[in-house]
């Protein structure tokens, strides 16, 4: 029997299956605490936010929709959040499908609906075939939260550089991507 | 309606996607993206790219954890706040602000009003703006401005911006705005100015906000 997936699992969450949850814990949980850890460097507060991540992951299971993002990347945003909320003592603003100022997608997108699981992994590996310094700094924007003066000013280079090297990242990363979509 | 044509920049998505950006910038880049369905699909990819770079490392759960977290899936939730509802103004504002109607509007200038919202957590000068229908008002940029066009919109040396269109305009690339305001109706947009409290201190700061009391 093949281990259930991610999504599978968080599917099965949201239909209050507490089986698959302890399973979804044991799956993600130590990467979700990996990275917040990453962020607080405090034992205690990092277990703490764990926990309120996975609650909320619980609670909001329901909302996951598999075409818009990998169940990976949506646990992740709500860490993100979390430790944004924790650590900077400010809420996250996001946009919300329910506000009723939402100007959803164009029909055009739902028709080819993406595997975002399968877009996931994609993105995974074409990070691993970007230039260093291109991918740097988006590990250092991404990981350490830190600004484009803070990286201009660690790498010894002008803020336009970290910009654009940030911009070019992104584009090839989107052109990647745009490569493997062809037939 | 029609999309977006002015977009936000792919390095404040990205820095957005880490959660990076000061709570001030995230309400100009949630306003956007409300409105703008293919900056929601950069944002994914940024997201994803985010998560696959973020969450490589494991570290040790508390064994003691899964037990105490079971026990707490039947804790009832605080419930949510009602959902607030505006004829303009997205969720992103509209939890600041409040309804556009009986906004306290300040007179800033001629044919400028203005609202400043509550930022008890960054300090940045975020403002909901009012310009008059037909109102013409070149200024200077001494530092960062974005923001978001919520209604009506305007011309300036940069292009066209309606309701959606995002503003990123840096003092180097964008140093004039000679901003003129359609006649159809009164302009509504969403303003972070980041110079503003910089400004405030220094030589220029009185000439500027006599010319525009930004
Ligand atoms: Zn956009």
């Amino acid at each position: 029997m093949t281990k259930p997936s991610l999504s599978d699992l968080l599917k099965r969450a949201a239909e209050r299956d507490r089986e698959a949850f302890r399973l979804l814990y044991a799956a993600i949980g130590p990467r979700v605490k990996g990275f917040v850890l990453a962020r607080c460097r405090e034992e205690g507060l990092a277990e703490e936010i764990t926990q309120e991540v996975l609650l909320t992951v619980w609670r909001r299971a329901d909302r996951y929709d598999a075409g818009r993002a990998s169940a990976e990347t949506w646990i992740f945003t709500i860490a993100r959040n979390r430790v944004v909320d924790s650590l900077r003592h400010r809420r996250v603003v996001e946009a919300d499908q329910r506000d009723p100022q939402f100007v959803p997608d164009p029909p055009e997108s739902l028709d080819a609906v993406v595997d975002a699981q399968k877009r996931a992994e994609r993105i995974g590996a074409a990070l691993d075939e970007l230039p260093e310094a291109q991918r740097e700094v988006l590990v250092q924007s991404f990981y350490e939260a830190l600004s484009y003066p803070e990286i201009a000013e660690r790498e010894g280079v002008a803020l336009g550089t970290v910009k654009s090297r940030a911009r070019l990242a992104f584009q090839r990363l989107r052109a990647i991507l745009a490569g493997e979509d062809e037939p | 309606m029609t999309a977006p044509t002015h977009h936000l920049p792919e390095d404040w998505l990205i820095a957005y996607a880490g959660g990076g950006l000061t709570e001030a910038q995230c309400v100009v880049v949630a306003t956007h993206l409300t409105l703008c369905p293919a900056c929601r699909q950069t944002l994914a990819i940024a997201e994803e790219a985010a998560a696959s770079t973020l969450m490589r490392a494991e570290a040790p759960l508390d064994p003691a954890g899964l037990d105490a977290l079971m026990a707490r899936l039947d804790e009832p939730e605080a419930p949510e706040p009602p959902a607030p509802v505006d004829a303009v103004l997205p969720w992103p504002v509209l939890r600041f602000t409040g309804p556009l109607a009986g906004q306290p509007w300040k007179w800033l200038g001629p044919g400028v009003h203005g609202v400043d919202l509550p930022q008890p957590t960054d300090g940045l000068p975020l403002r909901l703006i009012r310009m008059r229908a037909g109102a013409r008002m070149p200024h200077r940029h001494e530092g960062f401005e974005s923001g978001v066009v919520l209604a009506g919109g305007w011309d300036d040396e940069y292009g066209t911006y309606r309701r959606g269109d995002a503003t990123v305009y840096a003092p180097d690339t964008h140093p004039t705005h000679d901003q003129r305001i359609h006649d159809d109706a009164d302009c509504i947009a969403i303003v972070l100015n980041e110079s503003r409290a910089v400004v405030e201190g220094r030589l220029f700061g009185p000439l500027a906000r006599l010319l525009f009391r930004i």
